[in-house]
């Protein structure tokens, strides 16, 4: 575990650097997320982001990329170069979802 | 002797059904007495260093009657299930049954970490993702429509009846990684053999077996076998997942399940269809110093438990693709885990993985490699969250993405993927 300190206060991590509370969530904090993986965060990472935390709120599910795509009207290629070739596991965690299941 | 020590009699050990388990399994060949206390399994053990635990002390606690407090231990979900120490026991003791009974001993909702929740999700929505099977055959035709502008004629049908190959995908693929399917379609498309995608129980891993929940691990064994059964395919062409791959065929052992079928490593028939001469190659496509990871439970643990390995298969295969090919030591049976085996990626102890996995770091700097290549899902994670940590600048690659790359396609095949690891399909490209 190990916190991401913020201007105002600070939320908790996980031991793999997900937040550990989708709850606390902020675009402050995807900011913060953010740069440590050296992303400065747009209008665009924003829009994806929220659709992902939207989608998470209601089916407790990770999106699957081809429904992000498609939501967001962008393409992989525009969704990898946005969260720098990684815009499944990258997007899910600047988005605050827990760590997935499975081997990743 | 410290006041809580204690003495303890052999002969007032009376309950013993992790000891009995372990054995019975063994047909009472490979008894737990027969350890020397010798060390050579805690010698090779990544944990050793690590933990107070080691595999040496969990056998004698074991035949000490401490059954308890070997279950409730951390150290066995730590354990990497590389069975190393399997393989250095000169008395042939299998640790790794020891380790995954032990396991199954523990309450469900005592396991450490995610990889029970996985196990649940597999059982329940038939992949580990729980991705529905609407949003999986849409991601199967949408990679399909990309592939086909590198490769027009490239298509294969979903759930076909008679169809030779009934092929397994991770379900990390769809989630995160659709661009790599198209590797994937390459490959079996290149080869010119009769395959098809099932809509259902594709799951190519098995986290049941890491969680210790048996009943799952039948379960969706049985699941998949009835699959292929219906559709009447020969042959299930495993993933690259080793952990899945020897969790059915030791699944099949264990639960006395007898398919139909066969199943049958995707590396091995990479490899088979290479010597058949089903490809036309350009190796020049990857130019990149690679090396190989061996994963271990395709490659020590399938050739302990006498099952086909993917060894010399990834090389042969490696070699013909790869003009800058370089082993990493140590290799084949004797190679050293990624740092995410045994269910370790998600079973929440990160600063034991990114311990021993300094050993892996340093064994993958000695080969001055620009991709480490692993024909194992898991592993992939493992090495590319090594790279991660320890900021290295080598990546992780799949075997199928090398061998997708170098596949010439009647000469229409354009360069796809030249040097990315499951996350960089575009590396070459800039995003338009």
């Amino acid at each position: 575990m190990s916190i991401l300190e913020l201007k105002d206060g600070s939320v908790e991590l996980d031991e793999t650097g997900y937040l550990k509370d989708f709850d606390q969530w902020s675009e402050e904090v995807a900011r913060a997320l953010a740069s440590r993986d050296g992303i400065e965060l747009t209008e665009e990472h924003l829009k994806v982001i929220r659709i992902i935390r939207a989608y998470y709120r209601e089916h407790q599910v990770p999106p699957i990329l081809t429904l992000v795509s498609k939501i967001c009207g962008m393409s992989f290629k525009e969704l990898h170069g946005l969260f720098q070739k990684q815009p499944g596991k990258r997007a899910a965690k600047l988005s605050g979802l827990p760590k997935a299941s499975g081997c990743t | 002797m410290s006041s809580e020590s204690r003495v303890i009699q052999l002969d007032e050990i009376e309950k013993t059904p992790l000891r009995d388990a372990v054995m019975e399994e063994s047909n009472w060949q490979a008894d737990l007495n027969y350890c020397m206390g010798c060390a050579k399994c805690l010698s090779v053990c990544p944990l050793h260093g690590y933990s107070e635990w080691d595999p040496r002390r969990l056998v004698r606690m074991v035949l000490l009657g401490m059954e308890q407090q070997v279950i409730d231990s951390d150290f066995i979900f730590q354990c990497t299930g590389c069975e190393r120490c399997s393989l250095a026991c000169p008395m042939g003791v299998k640790i790794g049954n020891l380790i995954t009974r032990a396991r199954s001993m523990r309450p469900r909702d005592q396991v450490p970490g995610g990889s029970q929740q996985t196990a649940d999700l597999h059982r329940t929505k038939g992949n580990n993702m729980q991705i529905p099977t609407e949003e999986w055959i849409e991601t199967l035709d949408w990679m399909k429509e990309e592939a086909q502008d590198d490769v027009p004629d490239l298509d294969f049908p979903i759930d076909q009846e008679g169809a030779d190959y009934f092929v397994t995908i991770n379900s990390k693929l769809p989630q995160y990684y659709p661009m790599e399917l198209q590797c994937i379609y390459k490959v079996f498309h290149a080869a010119n053999i009769s395959w098809t995608m099932p809509s259902i129980w594709w799951e190519g891993t098995n986290y049941a077996m890491f969680s210790g929940d048996l009943d799952t691990w039948e379960y969706t064994l049985r699941q998949q076998v009835e699959r292929v059964e219906e559709l009447g395919c020969k042959y299930m062409a495993y993933t690259e997942c080793g952990h899945g791959y020897y969790a059915t065929l030791a699944g099949y052992k264990k639960f006395g399940i007898k398919p139909k079928f066969e199943v049958v490593h995707k590396v091995n028939l990479y490899a088979q269809w290479m010597r058949e001469g089903r490809f036309q190659l350009d190796p020049s496509r990857n130019p990149q110093r690679v090396t190989l990871h061996d994963p271990c439970n395709a490659g020590r643990k399938a050739v302990l438990d006498g099952f086909p390995d993917v060894l010399e298969d990834t090389r042969y295969v490696l070699e013909r693709v790869c003009p800058n090919f370089v082993e990493m030591w140590p290799n084949r049976e004797y190679n050293y885990c990624c740092s995410g085996g045994g269910g370790a990626l998600i079973s929440g102890f990160a600063k034991a993985r990114f311990h021993y996995g300094q050993v892996k770091v340093e064994q993958i700097d000695l080969t001055k490699a620009d991709l480490v290549c692993t024909p194992c899902v898991n592993c992939f994670d493992a090495i590319d969250d090594l790279a991660k940590h320890y900021q290295r600048p080598w990546k992780a690659i799949h075997l199928w993405s090398l061998l997708a790359n170098a596949l010439v396609f009647d000469d229409r095949q354009t360069e796809t993927n030249p040097a990315g690891a499951a996350d960089s399909v575009w590396q070459s490209e800039e995003p338009t």
